[in-house]
């Protein structure tokens, strides 16, 4: 994170954290497929039905990343210096005090800037212990902050609720009640924020289905299966949301691979090799039309196309 | 509490200061475990509901997301130095890469409590063998999933 002055934004709408937050709990459930050996067993589908992405499961998810962290990074940094890490977290504290007009002491308020300040913590504590990772689970969080919006998160319904007048309540459906929620908070007093939707539960048994009906790139199973097995579950979900919500962070964690045929488990050195040859051919078509955007872009004078487009993705990728 | 040698703070489940040190206290936070065998009082680890100088020992096992960090560090090291007889231990069983178990943290938490006080702490730091050293035991983390410490960090803690 930079080391400029914050300034807290206007706008709290939620296209402007919704994708970075959910961003940042996928990074963070991800990383259980690495560890949690009862998610390599097949056929356990019946034993996720009751996960909830409540408190508990977050912090502990927090946790498992820094110490499980290995296992999913490519490098570890033996010599991390926590004196570092602590001046660095007082300093943005004082930057985040500087930027807000209101009581610092207002309880309120005193949670989303604790919050706030671990998350950035926890960012700058990752990148310390793991160097080389671009998977650190908190950057999209400190992005959030970053783009002057604090935050805070919780599974008590009646504390969103409260922070937010009432209007997070009239979204959360029933199966939802008791995941975590965010709250984000701007320049203005108003609240807004969300609770999140049952997209982890639904990985989880996902990926045990591949597991048991897809274990190799040679037995691959598609999106209209994977569809239908899930409406006999109950989920009717469709296509396009079972790609961005369940499919393609399945995918990120390394653990699932795909092809043109469907969707497998990565358990071979074949598999990967198949996986990998299918998303070098999206990656390098792609690239040829990101160039001949550069090119077209000589048109409108001289321009960096990188620059103009500010990081912000409107059709992601994956 | 006089019954009492030592205290667990943190516990949950795991039981861990009730079979490795007789007569120790199991405490937590979660209200939920209150009605479980595990826990016999709850209590927030930053405001013990005990008496000063009631125990000889405190047990801590790999504590997550608090533990001895800055200011919050500052209050739980002071809070157990408050519930310690004058000649007492700290013994935080953790994972080396635990951002809230860390020497480096604890020695500078340390240094500042001594500032000014007639405390002295010294530090020692072992690997451990969970396998040998704690047969059978198994740690959790707060949502019940297995968890491996691999660091057994001492304080020996002095009051005059």
């Amino acid at each position: 994170m930079s080391d400029h002055t914050l300034q807290l934004a206007d706008s709290i709408a939620k296209l402007h954290y919704e994708h970075d937050f959910y961003a940042h709990l996928s990074m963070l459930a991800s990383a259980e497929f690495a560890f949690n050996p009862d998610l390599s067993k097949a056929g356990l589908e019946s034993s996720f039905s009751g996960f909830k992405f409540d408190q508990r499961k977050y912090i502990s998810l927090q946790q498992a990343a820094f110490e499980e962290g290995p296992k999913i990074e490519s490098d570890e940094n033996p010599d991390v210096d926590w004196e570092k890490i602590d001046k660095k977290v007082y300093a943005f504290q004082n930057r985040l005090y500087g930027t807000i007009n209101g009581d610092l002491n207002d309880t309120r308020l005193k949670k989303f800037t604790d919050f706030s300040v671990k998350c950035y913590e926890n960012c700058i504590t990752y990148e310390s212990m793991y160097p080389q990772s671009t998977s650190n689970p908190w950057q999209p969080v400190v992005k959030i902050l970053e783009c002057g919006r604090l935050l805070y998160v919780s599974d008590s319904l009646n504390e969103l609720k409260d922070f937010t007048n009432n209007s997070i309540s009239s979204s959360v459906s029933k199966k939802n009640r008791g995941n975590i929620g965010i709250v984000v908070k701007g320049q203005a007093p108003t609240i807004r924020g969300f609770v999140i939707d049952d997209r982890y539960d639904i990985q989880k048994i996902v990926y045990s289905f591949l597991r048991r009906e897809a274990p190799s790139h040679e037995s691959p199973v598609s999106l209209s299966k994977i569809q239908a097995y899930l409406k006999t579950l109950g989920y009717t979900w469709s296509i396009g949301n079972i790609q961005i919500k369940i499919t393609t962070p399945l995918k990120k964690t390394g653990f699932v691979g795909s092809t043109s045929k469907g969707f497998f488990v990565i358990q071979t050195l074949n598999d990967l090799i198949s996986s990998y040859r299918f998303h070098r051919t999206k990656v390098d078509s792609i690239n040829t039309i990101i160039e001949q955007y550069h090119i077209r872009s000589r048109e409108f004078g001289d321009i960096d196309l990188q620059k103009e487009f500010g990081g912000l993705t409107i059709n992601r990728i994956d | 509490m006089g019954k009492f040698q030592s205290i667990e703070l943190g516990a949950g489940e795991s039981e861990f200061g009730r079979k490795f040190y007789p007569k120790c206290l199991e405490t937590d936070s979660d209200l939920s475990l209150l009605n479980t065998n595990c826990i016999d009082v709850i209590t927030d680890a930053h405001k013990i509901c005990v008496d000063d100088g009631s125990f000889d020992r405190v047990i801590l096992c790999n504590p997550f997301p608090y533990g001895f960090v800055r200011e919050e560090g500052l209050v739980l090291l002071r809070e157990i130095v408050r519930i310690l007889k004058s000649k007492g231990q700290v013994i935080l069983i953790a994972s080396s890469r635990n951002p809230t178990c860390q020497p480096q943290r604890i020695k500078q938490i340390a240094n500042a409590l001594e500032l000014g006080t007639d405390v002295k702490i010294q530090i020692q730091v072992t690997a451990i063998n969970l396998q040998t050293q704690y047969p059978e035991q198994k740690f959790y983390r707060f949502d019940g999933i297995e968890t491996k410490p691999n660091t057994e960090i001492i304080l020996q803690i002095q009051k005059s």
